[in-house]
């Protein structure tokens, strides 16, 4: 981890976003997902006023499940195209790493950017403090990122498809989960909330396990 | 030694079982439920520490690249993962008796849960992998990388949160609210079970070794 790493990084994610723009396949799944699991929430539910704690929860497990279906593709696409041993021969697995991270936050992103609207739409939410509210799902999807990211890599490894990732990524996401959906519901309710801290520490204290682990994935 | 060692454990166990039930006064207000510490703390301890062993030995598997580090990682999920679930049982009756219900989400309940969680999910990555290897050395960055969540479950999410669970013995305040003759039993039981896992934990990796790999026999 240095500073050709950061650069790495930034490289990996220019390609990745080309790559990205030529087929679009990623980012559409991601929103399809979010759209369709939040109009068959609406749908079953029935009625546009819910709690906001139920609300906060049900984005939150909207946003987990997002997460797994669509991040995985990162590493798949490289292994299935065999393009990974060309990456790790050029660049350093860290920078391969951040630079994954990055682009699936950008992925997150943008699909948020096209579920949040019509969530709040159906759903029929007045925002407290909206800097609170984009700030818990900012360093939110932070967190999903950078502990989907690894996992995605693992699982890039054992040949496994399917649920895998997200049997893996719960259990890392657990507390990220909790503390994200009690702060999205306080920002809902305008009310003081403490989890922001667990948000903004989450993403530093797994990224720096992620960085120390992730050369022995690669390693035979 | 071996012989001495076993005998020792199976008659500090059964001095510790006496010591339970019939030497120990019990709490006020808990009356013979109180009993329960001498059982249901000493499991969630080694449920925790077979936790701390098995990631451990994960890191000098991916120092050293010895398969049998993996079988003790290994080995220690699995006894891990009994031992998280004879705690959650046991505190679920207690809660049920103390707090009228068998779950509540109290923070204790969902560190418990998160860490049978982590050990599912290790077997799941496990049963994946055909190569001794790349097995051992996945399942250890998976093992290591879910310590990542540690701090959060143990030190941030319980003071968030209300909790009804009795105070840990060692609690912020560093004092310890137990008469002497239970906090004996305690202690004693405490080293029972930790003496009961190193030995159950021996004979696991040892045998995973024997067997060549998963202790799948192939």
């Amino acid at each position: 981890m240095n500073y050709s790493s950061i650069w790495t990084a930034a490289v990996i994610l220019q390609k990745d976003v080309k790559t990205e723009l030529r087929s679009r396949h990623g980012v559409s799944i991601l929103i399809l997902f979010g759209v369709t699991a939040t109009m068959v929430i609406s749908f079953a539910l029935g009625i546009p006023d819910i709690d906001e704690a139920v609300a906060a929860a049900l984005l939150w497990i909207i946003l987990f499940f997002l997460s797994v279906a669509g991040l995985g593709y990162s590493f798949l696409r490289e292994e299935e195209q065999m393009t990974m041993d060309g990456l790790l021969m050029a660049a350093s697995v860290e920078g391969v790493y951040l630079g994954k991270v990055l682009f699936n936050l950008m992925l997150l992103l943008v699909a948020q950017g096209a579920v949040l609207p019509l969530f709040i739409l159906v759903f029929n939410l007045q925002i407290g403090p909206w800097a609170r509210f984009l700030a818990a799902m900012f360093f939110g999807s932070c967190g999903l990122s950078v502990a989907c990211t690894l996992v995605a890599a693992l699982v890039s490894r054992t040949g496994a498809k399917g649920p895998m990732l997200a049997v893996l990524a719960f259990p890392i996401l657990f507390p990220l989960l909790i503390a994200a959906s009690a702060d999205t519901a306080a920002a809902l309710l305008g009310a003081a909330g403490e989890g922001l801290q667990v948000l903004v520490l989450y993403p530093g204290v797994v990224g720096a396990f992620a960085l120390m682990l992730v050369k022995f994935i690669w390693e035979e | 030694m071996g012989t001495i060692l076993k005998t020792g454990l199976g008659l500090w166990m059964s001095l510790v079982l006496v010591g339970a039930f019939c030497y120990a006064p019990t709490a006020v207000g808990l009356r013979e439920l109180s009993r329960i510490i001498y059982f249901h703390v000493p499991a969630a301890w080694v449920a925790v520490l077979a936790y701390g062993v098995a990631m451990v030995e994960g890191v000098y598997y991916l120092r050293r690249r010895d398969l049998r580090f993996d079988a003790k990682s290994s080995a220690a999920v699995e006894l891990g993962t009994l031992f998280a679930l004879l705690a959650t049982i046991t505190g679920a009756l207690f809660a049920r008796e103390t707090w009228g219900v068998y779950w509540n989400w109290d923070p204790r309940q969902t560190t418990i849960v998160a860490l049978f969680f982590i050990y599912l999910a290790y077997f799941s990555l496990r049963g994946t992998l055909a190569d001794a290897h790349r097995r051992a050395r996945l399942s250890a960055v998976y093992v290591v990388f879910a310590f990542s969540v540690v701090p959060f479950l143990v030190f941030i999410l319980p003071r968030a949160y209300v909790t009804l669970h009795p105070s840990p013995l060692l609690n912020t305040g560093g004092r310890v609210d137990m008469n002497p003759q239970m906090l004996l039993v305690f202690l004693a039981a405490l080293a029972g079970f930790t003496g009961i896992f190193a030995w159950m934990h021996n004979l696991r990796w040892r045998a995973e070794v024997l067997l060549g790999g998963d202790g799948d026999g192939d």
